[in-house]
């Protein structure tokens, strides 16, 4: 288990790195990259300190302690990083239902006009288009919008997700 | 050694029958009890890694005190989880649920010539965002609707925690 309580005190170190990177960068816009820079430190440190713990005989010889999952804790580290990275994004962003949740809980209730009123200033479409154009993935000519080559290969990723999973469109 | 490779192989096989079983059986389910239907399928699936481990402990296929058999299990149900967790938040929710995907989508649909813009929002606007949340919504018993009006359920349901979590990291953050 002092693998586990290693993996998990180094991706709450690289978290900890994370948000107090967040809190002094002048830069806007996500920081996902930092943070996933700085897990693959983490990582790198957490390895080398699951090698010392391996070749110490008081880890080893506690019932408890040296109870041999390195490969286990780290796994469960790598798989913390897109969870705490989906986390942050919705720190970052406001989701179209959480803004109709946020409506509701403001007004105590509220018709379906209301309801579009408050979701059409949030202007989802359009800024989604914007950041679409701006991330390359769909272009604007002559007012009409039209896929570039990455765009169509999300395109076609959707498009067997939809085949395996059997379900519409989402949105 | 062996434990350990054992724990994340009986945690990678049980998010494979999750994932079968998903794959399975989603097809069929309406927007509105989606994310029941999801939550009663990674709780049902939890059973897998114990059961699996209690079957390896039988048939000693490893010679290991019964503490690590106990941990061994208990760290594939998590493995298990946060797998479900991972494909939940980046894979499937991203697909049912991202305005950007189904703008992708909508674009895709009209070839090289593109797509004007009135056009676009003709098939995908605001009122269709609303219409498929306030489903999923009242499916999940987030909002009750009565004689038209909406209002949030006082019913926590277990999709709160995300927000808790994300409201923990936004104040930390300070932005």
């Amino acid at each position: 288990m002092a693998y586990i309580f290693l993996a998990f005190l180094f991706f709450a170190l690289a978290v900890t790195a994370h948000i107090s990177y967040c809190r002094k960068t002048t830069q806007s816009g996500l920081q996902a990259k930092a943070f996933i820079f700085i897990a693959m430190f983490c990582l790198g440190i957490y390895a080398w300190a699951a090698e010392l713990v391996q070749q110490s005989s008081v880890f080893l010889a506690h019932p408890v302690w040296g109870l041999p999952f390195k490969i286990t804790a780290g796994l469960i580290f790598i798989l913390l990083v897109p969870i705490y990275l989906c986390f942050y994004v919705l720190t970052q962003l406001t989701s179209p239902s959480k803004k109709i949740l946020e409506s509701i809980s403001r007004h105590g209730t509220l018709t379906h006009a209301d309801i579009l009123g408050h979701v059409e200033k949030e202007n989802f479409i359009n800024t989604r288009l914007s950041d679409l154009c701006a991330s390359g993935c769909v272009m604007q000519n002559n007012g009409r919008y039209s896929l570039t080559s990455e765009g169509q290969k999300i395109a076609a990723i959707l498009n067997m997700m939809q085949l395996i999973l059997g379900r519409n469109v989402g949105g | 050694m062996g434990m350990d490779v054992l724990t994340v192989g009986v945690g990678l096989l049980s998010f494979g029958i999750f994932l079968l079983v998903h794959l399975i059986t989603f097809r069929w389910v309406r927007p509105e009890h989606l994310l029941k239907s999801l939550l009663a399928c990674v709780m049902a699936i939890m059973v897998c890694p114990v059961v699996l481990m209690r079957i390896f402990f039988v048939s000693k296929i490893l010679d290991a005190p019964v503490l690590a058999w106990v941990c061994a299990a208990v760290l594939a149900l998590v493995i298990q989880g946060l797998l479900c967790f991972v494909y939940v938040l980046c894979i499937f929710g991203p697909y049912e649920t991202s305005v950007r995907m189904r703008l992708i989508r909508e674009i895709a649909q009209s070839g090289r010539e593109g797509v004007p813009r009135q056009e676009l929002l003709g098939r995908y606007n605001a009122e269709t965002i609303v219409n498929i949340r306030l489903q999923r919504l009242i499916g999940s018993g987030d909002i009750i609707e009565k004689d038209g009006l909406y209002q949030v359920s006082s019913k926590k349901n277990f999709f709160f925690i995300f927000d808790a979590i994300a409201g923990v990291i936004k104040k930390w953050i300070g932005r």
